[in-house]
């Protein structure tokens, strides 16, 4: 009978960290004509912090021809709502 | 008279040194001045650094307004750089002008020096044989342009001093009977050159050809005194 519930707890204890999503704001240009935009963008939870979330964002905005300029914050689900408006069409777009 | 001759040679290559200096300095200036000026002209992007630094250090500006606006602000810097390039161009023109004008005159210069250097000259040696064209056809020479009418002998005579004179030589008087009278050198006489310089003078007008023309050169011989590149023979 136990058995299934420490299953149920590894679970959840295996699935807690994956749960806590992470997101970062940051601000990137391309040049001639100089185009600025300020978006939000989903990063991997080990890179949960403004430095690391700059190193994995920065190759994501290259492809697409974009430099990144900073991370402004990391931040979880909760900050989405607020910073939507802001990031207009590029929220979560990289 | 060679003396006078060759001193405005030498000065002609000296004033050709000073042109040649001279316009390899203004070319030098002139062109660091350009490196400077066109080194020192603000930069295209300089506005859109700008602008980008503005974006990155604020972080409220993050609404699509406020940074449409800014981009608007970078492309009207961008605008002002096409300024900047046309400023560039112009600056090079004067630049190209300013050069032409210091060289032709720093060659205006030089050529005044030599002008008044040769000036000084011909005052100095009175008359100056700028062109000696013998005409073995009409039995004349032409000295500047003025017809002297030769006998056949002094003709013969001038033409050897004049021959002599293009391979810088010095004929005594025994040459130049040998070269006239195609015999041994050995066998002429030197008073019998003379002879023939003489009446080369006498035929020209003495005193004042010997001195301008035909110049006795001490123990050495006869040579005409005018520049080489003055003798034409026809």
């Amino acid at each position: 009978m136990t058995r299934p519930i420490l299953f149920a707890a590894l679970a959840l204890v295996l699935a807690g960290p994956a749960a806590a999503e992470c997101y970062a704001d940051y601000k990137a240009k391309r040049d001639e004509p100089l185009k600025l935009h300020y978006g939000v963008a989903k990063v991997s939870d080990a890179n949960c912090s403004p430095g690391a979330a700059e190193g994995e964002l920065a190759p994501r905005l290259a492809a697409d021809g974009w430099t990144l300029l900073n991370v402004l914050s990391t931040f979880g689900p909760e900050g989405l709502a607020e910073r939507k408006a802001s990031a207009g069409e590029f929220f979560l777009r990289y | 008279m060679p003396e006078s001759s060759s001193s405005a040679i030498e000065s002609l290559k000296a004033g050709n040194r000073v042109v040649a200096f001279g316009i390899a300095a203004i070319v030098f200036i002139l062109l660091g001045a350009a490196l400077f000026l066109f080194l020192n002209l603000p930069d295209a992007n300089a506005f859109n650094a700008k602008v980008e630094q503005i974006f990155v250090a604020n972080d409220d500006l993050r609404t699509g307004a406020e940074i449409k606006l800014l981009e608007i602000l970078a492309q009207s810097g961008t605008t002002f750089s096409e300024v900047l390039t046309s400023y560039r161009m112009v600056i090079f023109v004067l630049l190209v002008f300013s050069t032409a004008m210091l060289i032709a005159a720093l060659v205006f210069l030089v050529m005044i020096i030599a002008l008044n250097r040769r000036i000084s000259a011909i005052q100095r040696s009175g008359i100056q044989v700028s062109s000696l064209m013998i005409s073995r056809e009409s039995r004349a020479v032409y000295i500047n342009d003025l017809e002297f009418a030769l006998t056949e002998a002094a003709l013969e005579t001038l033409s050897v001093l004049a021959e002599a004179r293009m391979d810088d030589e010095v004929l005594t008087g025994a040459q130049i009977e040998a070269v006239i009278s195609g015999r041994n050198e050995a066998d002429c006489d030197e008073a019998a050159g003379a002879t023939r310089v003489k009446r080369l003078r006498d035929a020209l007008g003495n005193q004042l050809v010997s001195e301008l023309l035909v110049k006795t050169i001490a123990r050495r011989g006869y040579m005409l005194a005018v520049g080489k590149d003055t003798i034409r023979m026809i």
